[in-house]
């Protein structure tokens, strides 16, 4: 937080449609950890801690032996169910270094959906218990589904049109033709193409369904003082937050949060800690596991009203180029690849370095969002300048 | 149509039915539309659940509600992502809040509705309803479950949904 850590290596598996991948999770988070590792120019023995989310197919304990790590020193996991927790787990591994704790904080993601599952299915044959019990019997099992009831009535209470959905999907395409890595490179989208695109579940498209893919990625979060001396410019952490309003964790659309993103709280957090406001953002990775959950987000957080927000994000505002925030600069989960929103992280700190595909000019304020989704949703925010 | 009205499964009989517990059996097992209310401060909270999130007491009443709702919320869903959902797709999942206990939602189906595939489109927000009920036994313990569900009525509604 504001001088104490900075981002100082990132590191990628390819990325892949569900099933396509030949690695296992375990091999590509293997290659990801060490190109971070490689990248930030640490030796392997200086890794000292790990932050993860998710319930993983493989025990994180196990992975760090299996990884080659050195010395244990910290270790913890984010709350919730995923991709609201990207931000927070990178926010605990800068907490874990602010208070010297550890020195080097790896934050990985690893999936091969063709292995485990593919996330926008059910196919559980337990009975559901607990919030599920209220939401499952009655089809509201995959993601898809829960998620198209928020976003539907946050659009029909702040009347936003199936443009403003349009328009998300647009610019993540339009990003993804940028990227040699996105899996949806070369398949560029029209809005014609969207509007013609078959119903998941309204008021979601296909093209409003982020990717299920196989990947890794990972970032290292390290003290600064070493930072002067490893190869990368530092992505100066300024700032983290996680949280929900009180009454946010309640089950089955109950939460006291609905129709939201649980991400006002988390903006207040955000733009207090690092002292600025929104509109000095200069670029936004958004997680969107569907279109409308940007919609949200973009308003939760305080870049708008939610009123304003079809207005905020039409036309070419989302883009890299001039946009009035650009979006999702590499495809995002809805076109470049979804590994639970870490590889949105890693965009992050490549537009501080100035090295994405579709770099904003000059960009000194990198901002990574994570939620809606399960709660609590989670945010960061990078500085290229030392704070 | 009264509230013990008993509609078939709207999903296909091998679908996840829910796990039965002492906080949520008089939901499910009621046969009539029924919520919990804290016995110490007296709030109804939705979904059951072993204490209350307003005092944290974990002694309830469970009480019985009209059975009266509006429609809150709505999607259709057109993909299965199951497959013993394959042949019952496209369906409707709503969320209804009880006339008489607003600040509730309750997940369901609105039944009868898409035996005729254009009134798919007549589920809208704001339109009132009613509860039915689904009975089906309990496939671990054969005690009978009667899932409330939703018939859209023709009732005028006042209440406006934002
Ligand atoms: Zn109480």
């Amino acid at each position: 937080m504001l001088g104490s850590t900075a981002v100082t290596g990132i590191g990628e598996s390819r990325y892949y449609r569900a099933g396509r991948s030949p690695q296992s999770a375990a091999a590509m988070a293997a290659t990801a950890v060490h190109a971070a590792i490689a990248d930030a120019s640490l030796a392997v023995d200086d890794v000292d801690g790990i932050v993860t989310y998710h319930p993983d197919q493989h025990d994180s304990a196990q992975l760090w032996s299996w990884l080659g790590l050195g010395e244990l020193r910290f270790s913890a996991k984010a709350w919730g169910g995923g991709g609201n927790s990207g931000a927070s787990a990178v926010q605990i591994a800068d907490a874990a270094v602010t208070a010297g704790y550890a020195r080097n904080v790896v934050v990985f993601r690893s999936l091969h959906q063709g292995a485990e599952g593919r996330y926008g299915r059910y196919n559980q044959t337990a009975r559901p218990a607990r919030g599920d019990a209220f939401l499952v019997p009655f089809g509201a099992a995959m993601p898809v589904v829960k998620n198209a009831l928020l976003i539907k009535k946050f659009m029909h209470r702040h009347g936003i049109t199936q443009e403003a959905l349009a328009d998300i999907a647009l610019a993540s395409y339009f990003h993804a033709q940028r990227n040699p890595r996105a899996v949806m490179y070369g398949k560029p989208l029209t809005r014609e193409a969207y509007h013609a695109s078959r119903w998941i579940a309204e008021p979601l498209h296909l093209y409003d369904c982020c990717q299920e893919s196989d990947g890794a990625c990972a970032v290292i979060v390290s003290s600064a003082d070493q930072a002067p001396d490893l190869r990368q410019p530092p992505a100066w952490l300024l700032a983290g937050a996680t949280g929900m309003h009180a009454g946010g964790g309640l089950w089955a659309f109950n939460d006291t949060d609905y129709p939201s993103g649980r991400l006002a709280p988390v903006g207040r957090q955000l733009w207090e800690r690092a002292g600025i406001r929104p509109t000095d953002v200069d670029v936004a990775q958004f997680y969107e596991n569907f279109t409308g959950s940007t919609l949200i987000a973009i308003s939760d957080i305080g870049f708008c009203g939610p009123g304003e927000v079809e207005a905020f994000v039409s036309g070419k505002n989302l883009h890299f180029d001039g946009g009035v925030l650009p979006f999702n600069t590499s495809g995002g989960n809805i076109a470049e690849a979804y590994i639970h929103g870490l590889q949105l992280m890693v965009e992050a700190v490549r537009q501080i370095r100035g090295t994405s595909t579709s770099q904003v000019p000059g960009a000194r304020l990198s901002l990574f969002v994570a939620g809606p989704g399960t709660p609590p949703s989670s945010a960061v925010l990078l500085s290229a300048d030392a704070p | 149509m009264s509230q013990d009205a008993v509609t078939p499964r709207y999903l296909p009989a091998d679908w996840p039915l829910p796990e039965i517990t002492a906080a949520n059996r008089a939901f499910f097992t009621a046969g009539r539309l029924t919520l919990q209310r804290c016995r110490s401060c007296a709030q109804v909270q939705h979904p059951p659940h072993d204490i209350c999130h307003h005092c944290q007491a974990d002694t309830f009443d469970y009480v019985a509600a009209s059975g009266l709702g509006t429609i809150d919320n709505v999607t259709i869903v057109h993909h299965a992502g199951d497959p013993r959902l394959a042949d019952r797709v496209p369906y409707n999942v709503v969320i209804v809040t009880p006339d008489d206990h607003p600040d509730v939602r309750i997940v369901g189906n609105v039944v009868g509705a898409d035996t005729v595939p254009v009134e798919i489109g007549a589920i809208e927000i704001g339109a009132p309803v009613r509860c039915v009920f689904t009975e089906v036994p309990d496939p671990d313990t054969g005690e009978t479950l009667t899932l409330p569900q939703w018939e859209l009525d023709q009732r005028d509604v006042a209440r406006p949904v934002s």
